[in-house]
């Protein structure tokens, strides 16, 4: 489990002092994903780098597994943090190295036994798909190629988490989407927690299981995924969901979104309905997203009737979210 | 050419060779040194480092670059009661070698300095965060900045070249001052032999430089 309690990232500056993290507390279980997302310049490159103590924080303290990072020496924190794998954005591997040296590297730290090395070199280089790269150059990798040997790298010495600090946003939509099964698949192998860090929520959705929104140096919303896709609060988390700008912007008069996961999917709760209270009801627009295990989706629809106010508590008593989208921009729920 | 020129102009030949294979053994060694406390020293804004580490760079920096300004031929004559004091004389070949180290050693701290700092961050950071010490830090660094060290020095070592000519002012020996004091007696033959071997050995030196430089590199 990780802790981080009261936390300030302050930098001095000519003027005014700049709050890279401004009084930041989070709890990361051990066996959950968690995502943290925001715009850049939000903190969540500098929150991530507390967990690993690359970064000292200016006020508060980060605890690993209970351990306090301050009162750690340099040689404890070392070791720490051959724990803790970290994947970084541009990849970051050793142009002078051979993909195979370049993962070498991380167990030779870790103090591996010689005879071991290889053989698990060779095991993480199999679950990345790089078998056949072993000997070639990180210049002659594809990004794609080279995110995988930085995945390789991170997990070789079978750390309890791994950072992932904006892994996918250097990469293609394609290339960040096989990235992104590539790390589900070794998850399933090595247990441990992913700290997700990206700007593109639609991928964090996919592998966390809980999301923090952060803005300006502070944490403005933290929930399960399910429940920021189906009611985002924060401006945020609202301006990052691409779906929730789409349905945004079908705003009109008696118009409805209906949100609901997979539970819901095998009744019929519209037909129900519609049936009951005598509703005229026509879909605008639906949607669905995977969610990790979970499915989510998206209903927008006009709904008329006079008894419209019984329908919506009926549909709202089977599990599916109702919110109104009134044609000016006011937070109402039926 | 005569049976003496032709072994004066061997001598001078091995001479310079000496100074040159000497003096850049020991700008190698204390260029890395130094480089590497500079670059381990140096302001970053991504941590906070005590004031004394500050203050060590600061010092650092200023003492290389002024030994950089001073020109050779000065600093040789300013050195001379270090000299005596290290080898004993302050004439004749190995005279001329605290000059030679002190003034090439500097330029190649600011080289490995500045082609560690181009090494991108994130490499050093990668390393950080597996848990890598200072000294496998270092290593790494070390082989990553190896395209750029080697074209540095090879670019030293050229300079070099010229710097041992000048000393051959204190009787240092040497191509170059054999050329030059055989071109004041109008001797042109021994002078244009010699200044051809110094040709050569820049020559060489540049080629061997390019070629190893290249073939290290993988970036």
């Amino acid at each position: 489990m990780i802790q981080i309690e009261h936390v300030s990232q302050r930098y001095k500056q000519q003027k005014e002092d700049f709050y890279a993290l401004n009084d930041v507390s989070l709890r990361i279980d051990s066996h959950t994903n968690i995502g943290i997302v925001g715009y850049s310049g939000a903190g969540k490159s500098t929150l991530v780098r507390l967990i690993n103590g690359l970064i000292k924080p200016t006020q508060g303290g980060v605890y690993v597994d209970g351990i306090d990072l301050n009162t750690l020496t340099k040689k404890e924190l070392d070791r720490m943090r051959m724990k803790i794998g970290m994947v970084f954005q541009h990849f970051n591997l050793l142009s002078s190295q051979t993909v195979f040296n370049n993962v070498k590297i991380a167990l030779k730290i870790a103090g591996y036994e010689k005879d071991q090395i290889d053989a698990r070199v060779h095991e993480v280089l199999e679950m990345v798909g790089l078998s056949d790269k072993a000997m070639s150059y990180p210049r002659n990798l594809s990004g794609g190629e080279k995110q995988r040997v930085g995945i390789a790298r991170g997990i070789a010495n079978h750390p309890t988490y791994l950072l992932c600090d904006e892994m996918t946003s250097a990469l293609d939509h394609k290339t960040a989407k096989d990235i992104l099964a590539v790390l589900k698949e070794i998850q399933k192998k090595e247990k441990m927690s992913i700290i997700f860090i990206s700007h593109q929520l639609d991928m964090v959705r996919e592998i966390c299981d809980e999301i923090v929104v952060m803005e300006k140096g502070k944490i403005v919303e933290s929930k399960k995924t399910k429940d920021l896709f189906i009611e985002p609060k924060s401006h945020a988390a609202q301006s990052l969901i691409e779906s929730y700008q789409v349905i945004e912007s079908l705003r009109g008069s008696d118009r409805y979104v209906l949100t609901y996961t997979k539970d819901a999917l095998h009744q019929s709760i519209l037909s129900d309905a519609i049936k009951a209270f005598e509703i005229d009801l026509s879909i605008i627009y639906a949607l669905t997203l995977p969610m990790g295990l979970d499915t989510i989706g998206y209903l927008v629809v006009e709904m008329k009737g006079n008894r419209l106010q019984e329908a919506c508590e009926f549909i709202t008593s089977k599990e599916v979210h109702i919110r109104r989208l009134s044609e000016e921009k006011i937070y109402d729920n039926v | 050419m005569t049976t003496y020129e032709i072994e004066q102009i061997q001598k001078a030949f091995v001479d310079t060779l000496y100074l040159l294979f000497i003096t850049g053994i020991f700008l190698t060694v204390i260029g890395l040194i130094l480089g590497f406390l500079l670059y381990f020293t140096r302001p970053d804004e991504r941590k906070q480092k005590p004031k004394i580490i500050h203050i060590i760079h600061f010092v650092l920096g200023g003492v290389i670059d002024i030994s950089r300004s001073i020109p050779f031929i000065i600093l040789m004559i300013m050195l001379i009661p270090v000299t005596v004091i290290i080898m004993g004389t302050m004439l004749g070949r190995d005279a001329a070698l605290p000059a030679l180290i002190i003034s090439a050693s500097p330029f190649y701290a600011r080289v490995v300095y500045n082609a560690l700092k181009d090494i991108p961050y994130g490499t050093h950071e990668a390393l950080e965060s597996m848990g890598a010490n200072k000294r496998v830090i270092a290593a790494m660094l070390l082989k990553e900045a190896l395209p750029s060290l080697i074209s540095g020095l090879t670019v030293a070592m050229v300079s070099l070249v010229g710097f041992i000519a000048a000393a051959g002012a204190v009787g240092a020996g040497g191509l170059g001052d054999l050329a030059r004091r055989r071109a004041l007696v109008m001797d042109y033959d021994v002078m244009y032999v010699s200044v051809g071997l110094l040709l050569v050995i820049v020559l060489v030196i540049q080629f061997l430089g390019d070629f190893i430089s290249k073939k290290v590199d993988h970036r």
